[in-house]
């Protein structure tokens, strides 16, 4: 059938064809969302009393203007201890957004480490909480939610919103860690490298010299 | 060989030597304990989208008499759901992402309560009609509705008891996700 056609539109009908085929498949609308750089944030180091930050990019792939908010989320589980509710810790900086069809926009996601907090780890019951297939797993997080910016302030009927919800969970250290001693060899030659390289280069030339010597005799 | 060759083949192994041990000595002595948080790819939400799942929908609206439960509400796509149709819900839940992901919903409060009553949900796979319907609880904790596997939808069906004419109640719909 594509040849019948071909022959019978002949070369230059087909192509044009075809590109126009190809332009209208890239108009058709694309299943569109708000989509997030990371989805977890899991197992994040840090001592207590100190402020870690970590940037977030929200993008929007909808075809409509999007207004939305940050928040936390805590998920209560039965027998959870303390150390799984964290969302004091945490704050996002802005807190609201809108987003225009494909505009990106930057987030910084604000965790303290209160200065009395004990070591181990905490938002979630285990450090595999960041593997997926794992959920069951986590407990504190940070969501984004957003919706279509005129049906939200319109308001009729049931306004439909997204969410997403990303996983938090530290591991607060006992003691400042301290860089690991590299071994005496490797810690003298790497002090000496340059000396090193170069004494290399001079046996080189050296032995060079030498077989030059011993060829030109024979 | 000739002895050309033997000073080449040297040469080149004393030079291969001297690189390795060069690139590799600082990058051994470089292993420090440091600050780090695990990095996964870019994901986006689970979406509320048309009946074909190729336009977005932002509302959903029910209309019927007093004292009727209304199974065919409207949506911003211009869709009217159909219960007893394969694939003619008010709204489908797509996951674009290529992980499987978790998802709840949450039904919010409707404004002018004593105008409407029980909503009622049912989610379905592609390929079928409304099924079983369960009546939604309003606001938290939100409902469990299991996992949406990648790049693939599910339909979502919804009715509405109409107690009171007259007023337009309103409410919000969140659905909401995460890696399964």
């Amino acid at each position: 059938m594509y040849f019948s056609l071909y022959y019978f539109l002949g070369v230059k009908n087909m192509r044009k064809i075809i590109i126009a085929l190809i332009i209208g498949l890239l108009c058709i609308p694309i299943a569109s969302a708000t989509s997030v750089d990371r989805a977890l944030f899991c197992n994040i180091e840090g001592y207590p009393g100190i402020q870690l930050e970590e940037n977030i990019l929200l993008t929007s792939t909808s075809s409509a203007d999007r207004i939305g908010y940050w928040g936390v989320f805590y998920k209560a589980v039965e027998g959870d201890n303390e150390k799984m509710n964290i969302t004091s810790w945490i704050e996002i900086e802005p807190k609201d957004y809108t987003l225009k069809p494909g505009e990106s926009k930057s987030f910084k996601l604000i965790i303290r480490i209160p200065e009395n907090a004990e070591p181990g780890l905490y938002g979630a019951i285990s450090e595999d909480a960041n593997i997926v297939g794992h959920s069951g797993e986590r407990r504190t997080y940070i969501r984004f939610k957003d919706a279509d910016v005129a049906a939200a302030v319109k308001g009729e009927g049931s306004v439909a919103w997204t969410a997403f919800r990303i996983p938090v969970s530290v591991k607060v250290l006992g003691e400042p860690l301290q860089p690991k001693p590299p071994a005496p060899v490797i810690k003298l030659t790497q002090e000496n490298i340059t000396a090193i390289a170069l004494i290399a280069i001079i046996i080189i030339m050296l032995l060079i010299v030498v077989m030059l010597r011993r060829r030109r005799r024979k | 060989m000739n002895m050309k060759n033997k000073i080449t083949a040297f040469l080149l192994a004393v030079i291969m030597v001297c690189s390795v041990t060069a690139f590799v000595l600082p990058a051994m002595a470089g292993h420090e304990a440091e600050q780090s948080a695990d990095i996964s790819k870019s994901v986006a939400a689970v979406t509320i989208m048309d009946q074909a799942g190729g336009t977005d929908v932002s509302s959903w609206t029910f209309t019927g008499a007093a004292g009727t439960t209304d199974a065919d509400p409207g949506n911003s796509a211009t869709e009217t759901q159909d219960i007893t149709a394969n694939d003619k819900p008010v709204a489908t839940l797509k996951n674009t992402a290529d992980l499987d992901m978790r998802v709840d919903l949450t039904f919010g409060s409707w404004t002018g309560g004593n105008k409407v009553g029980k909503e009622y949900y049912s989610i379905t796979a592609r390929g079928t009609s409304a099924g079983t319907f369960t009546e939604a609880t309003y606001g938290t904790p939100p409902i469990d509705i299991g996992t949406i596997n990648s790049n693939t939808m599910k339909n979502m069906w919804l009715k509405l008891e109409l107690l009171k004419t007259g007023g337009t109640p309103t409410s919000t719909f969140t659905v909401e996700s995460e890696v399964a």
